[in-house]
């Protein structure tokens, strides 16, 4: 997994606070 | 059309002659204005764009714009987008939907729309509630939060649609809020200028049947992501 992987899970998994902005992206393989 | 000779669009060419008929104060007029003047910044041209979707108000959308539009089948928007976007690779291709349309009927197709990374940006407007059959509690609906199928408070945990995005390994993951349609508008353009599935969730008040508090309720809770966040590449 990816660090930025987990930093986003640990924004996602915040409920307390809403998250507004691009939260995960990774290189697309297209 | 070639991209040089094609005609400078502004907001309002892409707006269809039907009025929209949500209801007053609802989110979606926030986000819909900020759709139009994403489609303005990104100038998509009308004959290579199609907006698509299933049932609910949010799927009334494709009705208010000039581009190619489909309403379709309750949860099938993206099997159906994903057909447009194979069949004509050139056009850019929106998905749009609500959360019980999107994460009750249809979510068996996110997963698979994500990990086949399908180049098209599929947009949730997130109101916590089914709206269009008058108030029926959906997959987002808070925990405790009585609606006409809850009433003694809804006993389901409220579903995190950004955590299943992510762990479906989605390539582009976003989340915004329709009070703010400055910042609705830049998170489409990004998503658009994406190559490969995004998603975004937004954050959009059901006034009607979640009540005339959303907006400063969701207004309190939000925070915006700083330039600290690597959210990637």
């Amino acid at each position: 997994m990816l660090g930025n992987e987990l930093e986003a899970f640990d924004i996602a998994n915040d409920e307390k606070e809403l998250a507004l902005g691009v939260i995960y992206k990774k290189p697309s393989h297209l | 059309m070639n991209q040089s000779t094609a005609p400078k669009m502004s907001a309002r060419d892409y707006k269809s002659d039907l009025k929209p008929i949500w209801c007053p104060g609802c989110g979606n007029f926030g986000f819909l204005n900020a759709f139009y003047k994403a489609f303005e910044a990104l100038q998509l041209q009308l004959e290579n764009t199609a907006v698509c979707s299933g049932i609910g108000c949010s799927s009334r959308l494709p009705g208010y714009m000039k581009t190619y539009a489909f309403n379709g089948v309750h949860g099938r928007v993206l099997p159906f987008a994903t057909g447009v976007k194979m069949s004509r690779p050139e056009t850019t291709v929106f998905a749009i939907g609500g959360d019980g349309d999107g994460f009750s009927i249809g979510a068996g197709h996110i997963g698979h729309a994500a990990r086949k990374n399908i180049n098209i940006t599929y947009i949730v407007l997130d109101n916590n509630i089914y709206g269009l059959t008058k108030g029926q509690a959906s997959p987002t609906t808070p925990l405790g939060v009585k609606t006409k199928t809850t009433f003694d408070g809804n006993m389901g945990m409220q579903f995190n649609p950004v955590r299943m995005l992510i762990a479906y390994k989605a390539s582009f993951v976003a989340r915004t809020f329709s009070g703010d349609p400055k910042h609705v508008q830049q998170i489409i353009i990004d998503a658009v200028n994406h190559n490969g599935f995004s998603f975004v969730e937004v954050l959009s008040p059901c006034v009607t049947f979640r009540g005339k508090d959303q907006f400063k309720l969701i207004r309190d809770k939000v925070r915006y992501l700083d330039g600290k966040h690597n959210a990637g590449k």
